[in-house]
């Protein structure tokens, strides 16, 4: 079987011989070939090195995440809403340590209560203007939008036409590639007025956050496209994959009074969008969705069976994931960074199998919650990529 | 028409506002006030562990009991000074700049009746101990949200043992990177607790000091 007939059966929740495994490397894979997390950034030959040999190191997932091979640059060009990110730590970079993690800095906010209307009217190019403005950085261009970004680009674009080959190598090999990433509407209006900012606007004034996210949604299925197609993945074959990044608005944060009207139809809205036009989409679930899984289910049954999967990261309770998703939607998870970091590989193994064995029946795809961090233990990670490949599924 | 302690547990900042400027005027004590906003926090806190609140509203009620505190400086500071249950240090942890979950905790230990000393963010082993050995807190809050903040906490409170501070200090650490944290991770960071939520993190405090004070 190959990877890509692996990753769609799983997707149609069908068995497979064995489960399949994605790995997001990311930031890991320099400390796993030895480079600087600097270097993995600015340096592209470096950082197509480091990510190979990582690859080799663990032995190749079944799918990749697109960004995954030029990491951080490469993800903010692929990420509607990353011009929101122009405030960011970078290994480095003005005197920051260039092993330390990359961290974006959201206070004080980028957008004011007042510019709610500048929203509405204009959109995501209203709000990357007012990013632009504020913030003395360069910008790129990225499809049809001018993105600001948080370091020097001008090595960025030339760098991206040698990038595309390689991912198209992976696709060739019937190894699925997930191209571009979008947040839902409240996530970029967490980006612009801080996590407090937006909470205290859901409770002060509603009616605009409510109009902003009608706005922002229809900017978010153009960009999607618009970045897929940059890739030149359109023509390949299934899953054409789209990453949808619900990651500050699960019902964790907002409750479900909230949840419900500013964050549920955008998921849906979104979804079906992307559905229709013959993508699939993956659902990256950060933070605890435990009490949202109903909603998960809902969103899972609006939208066609087989296209779409929810992907947890280690704080969602996953066996409520099995008994509210199971039987209806592919899920993938959730091995926690503090895991791979702090455990042993026994601990590490015992946690997959235990993953696999809820899912024996498929509809499963082993991960990492989110990205493997920089200072994860090698032998955690092998231990998961073991498990994966040397356990097989019964009905 | 609600009490000022109900528009609080309801979230309703413009009743909570207007209600503390009413009574202000009237001369009404500004501990007694403070008590019935605190007892709006209180039933906050209940409502979050009951998940029939969650984050946001946490958020907002810490957003709101700042704005009506403000109203009742300067008063309110000598009435903390009087009556502070107990004395807290608190911080992200060395290489991390993450704050929400410090950010709600803060509110909450203060609104308990805390005085917290908040340093804020990527905060060195060294301010740590020189900001424990300036005010003698009970509590030291270590925070993270990345990894590599498990090696900042372990260095803080290793060089706080070093500089004899440990006796009378316990330390509570938090933040989502302790996804996995177990009793096992406590004690090999040499910490005392680990605090899953800022409803926790109060009762730990509160515990923590009600022993040291019989210990005296």
């Amino acid at each position: 079987m190959t990877s890509r007939e692996r990753i769609i059966k799983a997707l149609n929740l069908q068995e497979t011989d064995r489960v399949p495994l994605i790995l997001w490397l990311g930031v890991h894979a320099a400390s796993v070939a030895g480079i600087s997390l600097r270097d993995l950034i600015f340096d592209r030959r470096k950082s197509e090195w480091a990510w190979k040999y990582s690859m080799m190191y663990y032995g190749g997932p079944d799918m990749i995440y697109g960004s995954d091979i030029a990491d951080i640059p490469v993800w903010l060009l692929l990420t509607s809403g990353s011009g929101l990110c122009p405030r960011t730590l970078t290994p480095g970079v003005d005197g920051y340590p260039e092993n330390a993690p990359i961290q974006i800095l959201e206070e004080p906010p980028l957008m004011e209560p007042e510019d709610y209307d500048l929203i509405i009217e204009r959109g995501i190019d209203g709000l990357d203007e007012l990013v632009a403005k504020k913030c003395e950085k360069k910008t790129v261009q990225v499809g049809s939008r001018k993105v600001t970004m948080p370091f020097e680009t001008a090595w960025i674009e030339k760098e991206f036409k040698t990038w595309v080959p390689t991912v198209q190598e992976f696709e060739r090999q019937d190894v699925p590639v997930q191209g571009s990433a979008i947040f839902v509407p409240t996530d970029i209006l967490a980006l612009a007025r801080s996590l407090r900012g937006l909470v205290t606007d859901l409770y002060r004034r509603p009616d605009k956050v409510k109009r902003a996210c009608d706005r922002i949604a229809q900017d978010l299925v153009v960009d999607a496209l618009d970045y897929s197609r940059w890739l030149n993945l359109q023509d390949q074959s299934q899953p054409r994959l789209v990453d949808i990044i619900p990651e500050r608005s699960s019902p964790i944060y907002f409750g479900p009074k909230i949840f419900e009207w500013a964050v549920l139809p955008y998921m849906k809205q979104i979804g079906r969008k992307l559905t229709d036009l013959g993508y699939s989409v993956k659902w990256h679930c950060d933070s605890d969705w435990t009490p949202g899984l109903s909603y998960l289910l809902e969103v899972a049954e609006f939208l066609p069976k087989g296209k779409c999967y929810f992907a947890f990261a280690g704080e969602t309770d996953m066996m409520k994931v099995k008994k509210t998703l199971g039987d209806h939607v592919c899920v993938s998870g959730d091995v926690p960074a503090s895991l791979l970091k702090l455990g042993t590989p026994k601990e590490v193994k015992r946690y997959c199998q235990k993953l696999i064995r809820a899912w024996s029946e498929g509809g499963f795809i082993l991960a990492n919650g989110c990205e493997i961090p920089l200072d994860a233990k090698p032998e955690n990670v092998k231990a998961m990529v073991d498990v994966a490949k040397s356990t097989a599924l019964r009905k | 028409m609600s009490s000022l302690r109900d528009s609080l547990a309801d979230l309703d900042e413009e009743a909570v506002l207007s209600r503390v400027r009413e009574d202000l005027s009237r001369r009404r004590p500004a501990v007694e006030i403070l008590d019935e906003l605190r007892e709006g926090m209180t039933i906050v806190g209940r409502k979050f562990d009951r998940n029939e609140y969650f984050l946001s509203a946490l958020m907002m009620s810490a957003e709101i009991f700042k704005s009506a505190a403000k109203l009742l400086e300067p008063e309110i500071s000598r009435v903390h000074q009087r009556e502070a249950l107990g004395k807290v240090v608190i911080g992200t942890v060395e290489g991390d700049i993450h704050d929400l979950g410090k950010n709600i905790v803060v509110a909450f230990l203060e609104s308990a009746g805390f005085k917290v000393y908040d340093l804020g963010v990527d905060v060195s082993p060294g301010k740590f101990i020189s900001k424990v050995k300036e005010t003698k807190p009970e509590i030291l809050g270590l925070s993270c949200l990345l990894t590599p903040g498990f090696e900042s906490m372990e260095a803080t409170i290793r060089k706080l043992s070093e500089a004899g501070l440990r006796k009378r200090l316990k330390v509570i650490i938090g933040g989502a990177a302790g996804a996995v944290v177990t009793s096992d991770w406590v004690d090999r960071l040499g910490a005392d607790a680990f605090a899953r939520d800022s409803g926790e993190g109060v009762r730990l405090a509160k515990t923590f000091v009600k022993a040291l004070k019989k210990r005296n």
